[in-house]
């Protein structure tokens, strides 16, 4: 009984999971490094307050990379689980950030960082 | 790969970086674009040779990289911000592009609709809102000069060194051939049964299919499934198999492998069966951000902190068209 149910259902077939390479994951994590330095650097030497804050997604896009790249590594879906967090939490600094800059800019019809610098302490 | 072509590289792309941040030199922004593709390219090779020689090459995960990195060092130097926007686009869907080729299929798309989509509309909106006034053709002062280029690029690419140290070098690099590193394919697959295992109304679907399909002539019987231990799919690391009760005789069924979950549900299962405090917490911080918007959009109609002061008699915090504010109150 059980060999006629094997051959009745096409059991032959095989999965198609195949282990990441080498090459593709190192490929892969260099590129989000890459991203993210580039982002860091955007966020240091931008003036334009919106740009700073376009420059943080630019990190949340390099870490999501490398958080998918792991999680195809190790072939659990507990890294794309991450990067739904990190969308969540994208989402709400956008919505929080940009609301913050609309409102400098009412104060001061710029959105050089630098005019504000007077909130520093020294 | 010896760590001295790795450090030497992230000057090279260093250099090259501050090259590209003078935004009305042409010549040296392509000696700086030859600069940084040239050195990150030479890295990629390296990666590449080490690699065995019958190892597949990843190509599409080479172009894709390369114009996520391409479209993000652009973004961070263009003069105009909505020029930036728009590479970061490019960025966006450079690295869904990557998600697709990691088997994240859902995310991509999500990354897609929700980053390209929703977030991006929401920056190129307040961009728009917020033109400088005193800008000439779409460039204000402050977009063209970068703010301490050099320490910047120091901080980053320090960063990028240790970072890529340690994905390309420690240990011989990250490697999932190692071993213990990656688990082996079928315990993989027996989680993702697992989850089929999970979903009782999904299995009695497949199983009513895989009735169907044998029983073409016949209307498929009524039939049960039998759970011993509380588990209906049974494992043996190569075919997964149910027992299905028909008219009081038992039978063993092998599921085929396209009946094995898809990526959105297993994400899916993920999401609500490991991290569901997570996903709470990520349902809060949303609705809190939507209260602060509120009470931030709220703001522009009640009084700000000068007028706040002004009205209870001390001077304002700031010395600009506010002030004539004070001198009608007092």
């Amino acid at each position: 009984m059980n060999d006629v149910a094997v051959s009745l259902t096409q059991a032959g077939e095989a999965s198609t999971m195949v282990p990441i390479t080498t090459g593709t994951i190192q490929i892969v994590l260099l590129v989000s490094a890459v991203m993210f330095a580039i982002g860091m650097v955007g966020f240091l030497i931008r003036r334009n307050m919106i740009l700073m804050f376009l420059c943080t997604e630019l990190m949340f896009q390099a870490s999501a990379i490398a958080m998918i790249a792991f999680g195809r590594m190790h072939l659990n879906p507990e890294g794309q689980v991450f990067v739904i967090f990190i969308l969540t939490v994208a989402a709400a600094e956008a919505a929080l950030a940009l609301g913050l800059v609309v409102l400098l800019y009412r104060r001061k019809p710029t959105l050089d960082a630098e005019a504000w610098s007077e909130l520093k302490e020294c | 790969m010896t760590p001295s072509i790795l450090y030497t590289a992230c000057v090279v792309g260093a250099i090259g970086l501050y090259l590209i941040m003078r935004p009305h030199r042409q010549a040296t922004r392509i000696v700086g674009t030859i600069a940084g593709a040239g050195a990150l390219a030479f890295i990629m090779v390296k990666i590449l040779e080490g690699l065995d020689a019958d190892a597949p090459v990843p190509i599409l995960e080479v172009i894709f990289g390369l114009a996520a990195i391409a479209g993000a060092a652009r973004m961070v130097t263009h003069p105009r911000p909505v020029f930036a926007a728009i590479y970061f686009v490019v960025v966006v869907v450079s690295s869904a592009g990557m998600f697709l080729l990691m088997d994240a299929e859902f995310m991509a798309f999500s990354l897609i609709i929700v980053y390209a989509g929703a977030i991006l509309i929401t920056y190129l909106f307040v961009l728009m809102l917020a033109q400088d006034a005193t800008s000439t053709a779409g460039e204000a002062l402050y977009d063209r000069i970068p703010r301490e280029p050099i320490a910047a690029l120091v901080v980053g690419f320090v960063l990028l060194a240790i970072l890529s140290d340690a994905f390309l070098l420690v240990d011989g690099g990250v490697r999932p051939d190692a071993r213990g590193m990656t688990p082996t394919l079928a315990s993989v697959e027996e989680d993702r049964w697992m989850v089929l295992d999970g979903l009782p109304i999904q299995l009695k679907e497949t199983v009513a299919e895989l009735l169907d399909a044998e029983a073409t002539h016949a209307p498929a019987a009524e039939f049960t499934i039998e759970r011993v231990d509380g588990r209906a799919i049974r494992f043996d690391g190569t075919y997964a198999s149910v027992d299905v009760k028909i008219a009081d005789e038992s039978r063993n069924l092998v599921l085929p492998v396209s009946a094995m979950p898809t990526n959105a549900q297993l994400v899916g299962w993920s999401l609500v069966a490991t991290f569901p405090v997570s996903l709470e917490v990520a349902g809060v911080i949303l609705l809190m951000a939507m209260f602060g918007a509120v009470v931030l959009a709220r703001r522009q109609i009640d009084l700000g902190e000068d007028e706040l002061r002004v009205a209870a008699g001390m001077t304002p915090l700031l010395e600009d068209e506010e002030s004539d504010f004070a001198g009608g109150s007092s």
